[in-house]
């Protein structure tokens, strides 16, 4: 193999594909980046069996071939060190590579190529295309509620529900729900779990304008021009979440309510209630606003009324304020909707869309029953 | 000064003597159950019937299906050491029976009226006898198929003071269905079927089958994951089901042992899972096991006691190196839990070794539809959850053991580092010898109050002056320590309200456990758990204590349900300990941080407002004391 890039180009490439590599040095391989020169193009892939990325750079290829660089980590830091300009890149046997800069030459041990794991074949029927933009929405507003909790791992991942026209993320830590859908293009149907924290990685990787999403049984490939991302699926079965869906003719109050006016109330109410449970207590004063008060038995106390558009029954409740403050900081609208039923039982937060959106967001919020 | 003498000593006549005896075999209605099953297996039943009304209270039947007994058999049964299991002394040593001390029926019969209806292969009619006032009367003959019916109708009515010392009847019939469990383990190849007032409460198939029989007995959640393991030594087998070290309880009483199919209590044989699971699981918290043991006859002492749930090994050492290693052998084996860690679930890329594991999830899943046939509520179950809805949930933790291990890893292992033990804590402040003096010498004022503090060394101690000499405290310990009371404080109030799930959770227990709960379940909604009756044992807990936002709710409920059947009461603080450490030693003061005077006595006056003040929650003494006398030495002024 023998190439001439960018350094900004290989650090791109590499930082990129970095998220994959396995700090857990049980297998010395997934520890090392692949970096495979063709056609003017570099291509690098690193994966830990959970993920895996591929990433590909211009270049220009002199002579083709792989190599593996055994400490990947290691090998992006020390190109991030390096002087910005044309890099030349050589092996000098079947594992090790010469990096050439300016005046200097730097030598990078290598791994076995044939040792690196290839990635996993897929054979989806369900697939589709999404912007990147809405795509990375729709995991900002689902990842809030994914659990941290190992013990249940179907509730550590983010439903991928993929219904014909309609793509669908879903969390759930058993507290609260998040539902965001939005109509993409694609055919076919299934469900499937990923890891909420490699959505997160991905999100944070994905610039470009679209993404391409093919899904297995065990895999889902998340592809756009440059880069290629396939992560597993969590194995197991997700809760129904229509069915934890209160009927819409079980609501009773419905509020209409500023956004940023609202997250700022709940913001300084949960500062203050927060070694009390983080409770905030809500009260729904019919054709008037909210009243919402929280407490601390150390601090002090604190009461605020709220303009709100507020239809239907009066009544109190209270809440995780953390949990209202999560919802609030992803709804991207000027003003929110709240269905409610009751003071025990579940109540929706919506975004106020337009009526041509395509894309609907359910927050669904538990109350805390206060003795 | 003559007088008659009085004779103050006088033989007791039999049937006297056999309510004594009874007094020691039959404690409680369980016992009486206890006893009749015993000699159904015996029997060599194959199916065997417990019909259970007023928890035993008002009657007891047992029918078996077993050899049955003869006219003669059946009027001498009720004798006191009436038994066909042993002839003589040397027999002892090769009991291969349940029963044998032959104190069982005479027993029962002294304390209640007994009916019995039995029939041998050998005769066309079956003997009715009925038992009164300990003398068994043959009553007449009737149809009966083979085997053996006995009846108890109003135990202890002439113990009075017995009979004050039951429980409620639900109570009663917890320990009966907790003990007709322990027999579906012993004895899978026996169908049980165990009714209360008429209510089907569990029927096992009697396949033969001892995963099945753990299902009967603790539900698909955590018979999906038991483990089987089958050890030989010798004349020693050890057979059984032992939990992964993924799933574990906060109390031992998931620990069955059964020697030659006899259900026994055993600390030592407690002691050696504990030690094969040493390590491995977080502290406090205890494996599922169900092993069964086969050891030849005279290597065991059984008869220990009447109630014969208690045994002696001849050799111990011998059977606890054998169980610890075969405890030891399942858990370490590549194939069940840790190839999960390292495999399971990952991609199919092309590594060695990436076959998934999962067979028993199918295994169950078989068991469940033939089980669907026997008991309607599977079925309704089913229907209203959706198919495989439990076995997605095995088949997730199944599939993840890695993960859920390492969160409690992680904090063990900060724990561990820390140097906690529970019992540590205890030996520190045994190796504090001035504790005593706390009641003694400083009785009536507090040691803290009467500390002046001189400064600080190190910005680390606090350098004190006390009764009788130097104070050293460590003010790293004693913040934590101050501030893992007031937590544990908080805690322990439970008046946070309870935080609603939006996904229910399904739980499954076992009869004892529903019972408890639904007798609790008002006082569970005070400290914050909402649960729901689902149907028979399952329920559905629809909100956890405000405070608990992270985590299982299941694994908490199920960890509360556990510690408060076995210990009686709960302590959240407990059982939260090292969230609560955690907590301290994140908020309390560091080391190398100036104190102020006011800082010093400060802290002072708050450890004195604690009982317990002497040690950190690691379990690290906070105050040292020079004494004078050591400092006079030193300077030779002895």
């Amino acid at each position: 193999m023998h190439i001439n890039c960018l350094k900004e180009d290989l650090l791109y490439g590499i930082q990129v594909v970095g998220k994959a590599v396995s700090g857990k040095n049980i297998l010395p391989i997934l520890g090392g980046i692949l970096i495979s020169a063709t056609d003017n193009k570099l291509i690098f892939r690193a994966t830990d069996l959970d993920i895996a990325i591929e990433c590909s750079i211009g270049a220009d290829v002199i002579k083709p071939g792989s190599i593996v660089v055994a400490d990947g980590r290691r090998f992006i830091e020390i190109v991030r060190q390096l002087p910005s300009g044309n890099i030349n890149m050589q092996s000098i046997n079947d594992f090790d590579v010469v990096l050439r800069y300016s005046k200097a030459s730097l030598h990078i041990n290598g791994l076995d190529t044939e040792e690196f794991p290839l990635l996993p074949k897929i054979e989806g029927e369900v697939q589709g295309n999404i912007k990147t933009e809405i795509f990375n929405r729709l995991i900002r507003q689902t990842i809030i509620a994914a659990s941290t909790d190992n013990s249940r791992p179907v509730f550590t991942g983010i439903l991928l529900d993929i219904k014909e026209d309609y793509l669908t993320m879903v969390a759930t830590d058993s507290h609260r729900l998040t539902i965001s859908k939005n109509a993409w293009n694609g055919h076919g149907s299934g469900r499937y779990i990923i890891p909420s924290r490699t959505m997160g990685e991905l999100s944070r990787i994905l610039s470009e304008e679209s993404v391409n999403i093919v899904a297995s049984q065990n895999h889902v490939y998340f592809q756009t021009e440059k880069i290629t991302f396939v992560s597993r699926v969590i194995n197991g079965q997700y809760p129904d979440y229509r069915q934890v869906l209160p009927n819409k003719n079980t609501y009773t109050t419905n509020v209409k309510i500023n956004t940023q006016k609202f997250l700022e109330s709940i913001s300084r109410a949960t500062l203050l209630a927060r070694d009390n449970n983080s409770v905030v207590k809500l009260e729904f004063v019919k054709e008037d606003n909210i009243k919402m008060s929280a407490s601390s038995p150390d601090i002090g106390d604190i009461k605020e009324e709220i303009d709100a558009v507020i239809e239907g029954e009066s009544f109190s409740a209270a809440y995780n304020g953390r949990y209202l403050l999560d919802a609030l900081k992803v709804m991207e609208s000027e003003n929110i909707t709240i269905d409610l039923t009751g003071p025990v039982t579940p109540g929706l937060m919506r975004p106020e869309l337009e009526e041509e959106d395509q894309s609907e967001y359910i927050y669904l919020i538990l109350p805390i029953r206060v003795n | 000064m003559t007088q008659k003498e009085e004779q103050l000593i006088h033989i007791l006549d039999n049937f006297t003597i056999n309510q004594i005896a009874a007094g020691e075999v039959i404690e409680r209605p369980m016992s009486v159950v206890k006893e009749l099953v015993d000699n159904a297996i015996d029997a060599g039943s194959s199916s065997i019937f417990i019909n259970v009304v007023d928890g035993g209270l008002t009657s007891i039947q047992v029918a078996d299906d077993g050899f049955g007994m003869g006219k003669l058999d059946l009027l001498a049964a009720f004798g006191r050491h009436a038994t066909s299991k042993l002839a003589t002394a040397d027999d002892l040593p090769y009991i291969g029976t349940l029963g044998f001390r032959g104190e069982a029926l005479s027993s029962i019969a002294a304390v209640s009226h007994v009916t019995a209806i039995s029939r041998t292969a050998a005769t066309d009619a079956a003997y009715l006898v009925e038992v009164k006032d300990g003398k068994a009367k043959l009553v007449g003959e009737e149809g009966a198929r083979v085997g053996t019916t006995v009846r108890v109708d109003g135990l202890f009515y002439n113990v009075p003071a017995r009979k004050k010392f039951l429980k409620k009847p639900h109570i009663e019939m917890g320990y009966i269905s907790d003990l007709i469990s322990k027999f579906v383990l012993a004895c899978p190849h026996i169908a049980f079927s165990l009714k209360s007032d008429g209510r089907l409460i569990l029927n096992s198939s009697g396949n033969g089958d001892l995963l099945s029989a753990a299902l009967t007995v603790y539900g698909y959640n955590i018979a999906g994951e038991l483990l089987p393991l089958k050890w030989r030594q010798g004349d020693l087998v050890i057979e059984g089901l032992i939990s992964p070290i993924s799933l574990h309880r906060s109390s031992r009483n998931y620990y069955n042992f059964f020697i030659n199919e006899r259900w026994i209590k055993n600390q030592q044989l407690g002691g050696a899972v504990d030690t094969a699971y040493e390590t491995q699981l977080p502290g406090r918290r205890y494996p599922i096991v169900i092993l069964k043991y086969q050891l030849p006859p005279e290597t065991i002492d059984v008869n220990v006691h009447p109630a014969k749930m208690e045994i002696r090994f001849k050799d111990w050492a011998w059977v606890q190196e054998n169980t610890i290693a075969a405890i030891k052998q399942v858990l370490n084996k590549k194939d069940g839990q840790v190839q999960g860690l390292e495999t399971k679930g990952s991609m199919g890329y092309h590594l060695p070794g990436s076959s998934g594991g999962g067979y028993r999830v199918e295994e169950i899943r078989r068991m469940r539809e033939k089980r669907a046939g026997f008991n309607d509520n599977f079925v309704a179950e089913q229907m209203l959850f959706g198919q495989g809805d439990f076995l997605a949930k095995n088949q997730e933790r199944a599939d993840n053991p890695e993960q859920s291990l390492t969160t409690k890893t992680v904090i063990d292992s900060i724990l561990a580092e820390a140097g906690v033990e529970p019992d540590l804590q205890r030996q520190a402040a045994a190796n504090l010898p001035f504790l005593a003096e706390k009641e003694g010498t400083f009785a009536g004022q507090n040691l803290f109050l009467q500390l002046v503090p001189l400064g600080q060394l190190a910005g680390t101690y606090v350098v004190a002056a006390g009764p009788d000499g130097l104070y050293l405290v460590d003010q790293h310990a004693a913040h934590e320590r101050i501030y893992y009371e007031s937590f544990a404080a908080e805690y322990g109030k439970g008046g946070g309200g309870s935080a609603l799930l939006a996904v229910p959770e399904k739980l499954e227990l076992t009869h004892q456990q529903a019972q408890w709960l639904i007798d609790n379940i008002l006082s569970l909604a005070d400290m914050g758990f909402v649960v729901e009756h689902f149907g028979d044992n399952t329920f559905l807990l629809r909100g956890v204590p405000a405070w608990y936002q992270k985590g299982n709710p299941a694994d908490l409920f199920f960890g509360f349900l556990d510690v408060v059947i076995s210990e009686g009461v709960f302590d959240l603080a407990s059982w939260d300990r090292e969230k609560l450490f955690l907590q301290a030693c994140k908020s309390a003061l560091k080391a190398n941080s100036f104190l102020t005077d006011a800082d010093m006595t400060g802290i002072f006056a708050k450890l004195a407002g604690l009982e317990n003040c002497l040690t950190c929650p690691h379990g690290r003494p906070i105050i040292i004391k020079i004494t004078l006398a050591e400092i006079s030495r030193r300077f030779l002024r002895g």
